[in-house]
């Protein structure tokens, strides 16, 4: 008698820690998925933190090459100034042209 | 307590699943619940607002070369608490910096202080060196500075970008709110990128002028070796389109640099002499005087008149520019000769009322509206104005006792050239957004009337007559293969009392050709000649030398071979 009583003890122990392991598994797995969901959260945050910096130094990259570009422009238009240009083509010998020195070639509309 | 192991591995599940919990409860808070809170008190340490202005829009010439840009400054700072070796930074910095090696190093050794500035302005070469260099607490603030890469040519007509970025004077003054663009209150990020956060700012549009650079600059060296030439001490070349009125070139001597800052000294160099000053034209006005005549009826080329060298008007004795007596003369006669005597009596032909009405047609007296800033209205007195006398009929005629600006004259005679349609003078053609031209329509004026101002058929009178002229007397304004239209002006200057220079003159020419289609007016006024008083002697030969350089740049052909073309073609 006390043996099957201590049986039945036993068995109503398991029976109680089996259930006490399924509901502890129920909770990790809904651990397991809180926590998967935080890291994708977080991964996803800094992966747009990362790209937001990236946007920025393009943008400054972008903003530095447009100023070079201004520079650039300025220094071509320097190059190309008229008194410059006639300087340069005095010194190779040419002289500005007159109305009476340009051939004009009439070209008959049919 | 549980001792078996199984019961040890719950106790550290619960433990962990409790931290977790805690970890991730921590987390909503953080990230959700409190959100707003931090995302605040992280902006104000990382964000500062400020003004964010755009680029001011670039200046062009028809041909798109660049009249006016932008270039970048840098402001050169430190932070001494994020420099090691202060000594290698001054030594490496002042290669680049004007200063001397031990004055870099004081500043930069300054550990108590957060920021030193080092230098300002300094130039982009200057600047991209320095960064080059990568010196850990050296760092550099872009300043973005207007530049004029032609340095004085059309700085008139440019005008100058001022220290708080607005406009003085021409164009950029005129055209302030569409090339500044907006600015916007925008947070920026408070870290080297110093990247806006917010809204960009609306940039400035670009401009495209009328305004030709090669004929602007012929138009500036001409001036500038007929100032030489004559003695002159100041002088104006004005090049237009008269179908359109389209501004080529505006070019007034002396000038100045638009890049360098503007001083008390040069205040008076850096107005607008072609908009902004106002003189006797003299004989030129004759041109419209007749044109009047002619479009009222009241003489017709071959109107004659015996010249017995003077006449009274109004109680005053008006004498030809020579004294002499020239006789039988008709309309042709009397501008080719240049007389006053005829002027004034055509004008009393004319009568007071349909003469000033058809000054003000032509605009006399009011702003021309042109799209330039600071622009002076002339000054035109009428019948029934205080000071207003009946002689000023009979000077006002030959261009005495008005005042006009350049620009006013210019546009009036183009109005003969175009046909008797006189049209509004502009500088901008189109401007440029995003890319995408648009072409400018010039604003209206308020004031000077548009449109036909006098008959086609007295225009075009009055354009062989005044070509005759040239052909008969000015030799000087002739061109080869070009007939050329146009009258010589020499005018006396008023002085403060009422009383004329008796030395002094302003000695003025206005053209255009081809005669038969004009292309081109060009209006020469040089101040003060000394190599003669005369215009025909003193502006006469710079126009000459300006039409010949102008028929090539604007691919004119002569008119021999126009004609040919307009026959047939050559066949």
């Amino acid at each position: 008698m006390a043996q099957q009583k201590l049986r039945i003890s036993q068995s109503w122990s398991r029976a109680k820690l089996r259930l006490r392991m399924r509901s502890l598994r129920g909770w990790a797995v809904v651990l397991l998925v809180a926590a998967f969901v935080g890291a994708a959260q977080l991964i996803q945050a800094s992966q747009a933190a990362r790209a937001g910096r990236e946007i920025e130094q393009l943008k400054a990259r972008q903003e530095q090459l447009a100023r070079q570009n201004a520079e650039l422009e300025a220094e071509l238009t320097r190059l190309r100034d008229p008194r410059r240009l006639e300087q340069r083509a005095r010194e190779l010998g040419f002289v500005p042209a007159t109305g009476e020195q340009v051939e004009y070639l009439p070209v008959p509309i049919r | 307590m549980n001792q078996t192991p199984r019961g040890r591995l719950v106790v550290i599940v619960a433990g962990l699943a409790a931290a977790a919990l805690f970890v991730l409860g921590r987390l909503v808070m953080l990230q959700v619940a409190q959100h707003a809170e931090f995302e605040r008190l992280a902006q104000g340490v990382q964000v500062i607002y400020r003004d964010v202005w755009p680029d001011r829009g670039r200046i062009f010439d028809r041909n798109g070369n660049l009249l006016a840009g932008n270039i970048t400054d840098y402001r050169v700072g430190a932070s001494p608490r994020l420099i090691a070796d202060a000594d290698r930074a001054a030594q490496e910095l002042a290669q680049f910096l004007d200063r001397p090696v031990e004055d870099l190093a004081a500043s930069l050794k300054r550990k108590e202080a957060p920021y030193v500035l080092l230098a300002v302005p300094v130039q982009s070469q200057v600047g991209r060196a320095i960064e080059a260099l990568d010196l850990n607490g050296i760092q550099l603030e872009p300043l973005v500075r207007r530049t004029y890469p032609h340095g004085r040519l059309a700085s008139h007509l440019l005008g100058f970008v001022g220290l708080d970025r607005q406009g003085y004077g021409g164009v950029e003054a005129y055209y302030q709110r569409e090339l500044a663009g907006e600015p916007a209150l925008s947070p920026t990020r408070h870290d080297p990128l110093g990247q806006s956060l917010g809204p960009r700012p609306k940039p400035g549009l670009d401009l495209i002028l009328t305004l030709d650079l090669d004929i602007q600059y012929v138009a500036e060296t001409t001036l500038a070796r007929a100032l030489q030439d004559t003695g002159a001490k100041s002088g104006t070349v004005i090049v237009m389109d008269p179908r359109t009125g389209a501004i080529l070139a505006m070019a007034s001597l002396p000038d100045y640099d638009p890049n360098v800052p503007p001083t008390r000294a040069d205040e008076d160099v850096r107005r607008n002499p072609a908009i902004s000053d106002q003189y006797e034209p003299g004989s030129v006005f004759k041109i419209l005087t007749m044109a009047i005549a002619l479009d009222q009826g009241v003489v017709t080329p071959q109107t004659t008149y015996t010249d017995l060298g003077f006449v009274e008007i109004g109680g005053a004795l008006i004498r030809n520019w020579d004294g002499r007596v020239y006789g039988e003369q008709d309309m042709t006669g009397l501008l080719a000769h240049s007389l006053n005597v005829g002027a004034a009596l055509v004008a009393s032909w004319i009568g007071p009322d349909r003469f000033y009405a058809g000054l003000q047609r032509f605009g006399i007296g009011q702003p021309t509206g042109v799209d330039l800033a600071n622009e002076a209205s002339g000054i035109l007195r009428l019948p029934g104005d205080e000071d207003w006398h009946e002689a000023d009929l009979a000077t006002n005629a030959f261009g005495q006792g008005v005042a006009v600006t350049p620009l006013q004259m210019i546009t009036a005679v183009a109005a003969v050239a175009n046909h008797g349609v006189m049209m509004q003078p502009h500088v901008v053609k189109e401007t440029v957004q995003d890319g995408v031209h648009h072409v400018n329509v010039p604003r209206p004026s308020p004031y000077a009337p548009q449109g036909q101002v006098i008959s086609p058929q007295a225009a075009d009178q009055l354009r062989a007559m005044l070509a005759e002229a040239v052909k008969r007397e000015i030799r000087r304004a002739q061109v080869p293969g070009y007939a050329i239209a146009g009258k010589t002006g020499t005018a006396q200057i008023a002085r403060p009392g009422g009383f004329y220079d008796p030395e002094k003159t302003i000695a003025s020419f206005i053209g255009f050709f081809p005669v038969d289609e004009p292309q081109a007016i060009i209006l020469v006024k040089l101040d003060e000649p000394t190599s003669s008083e005369w215009g025909s002697l003193t502006a006469a030969p710079v126009f000459k030398a300006l039409a010949e350089r102008i028929a090539v740049i604007l691919e004119i052909p002569p008119d021999e071979v126009r004609k040919v073309a307009e026959d047939g073609g050559g066949n």
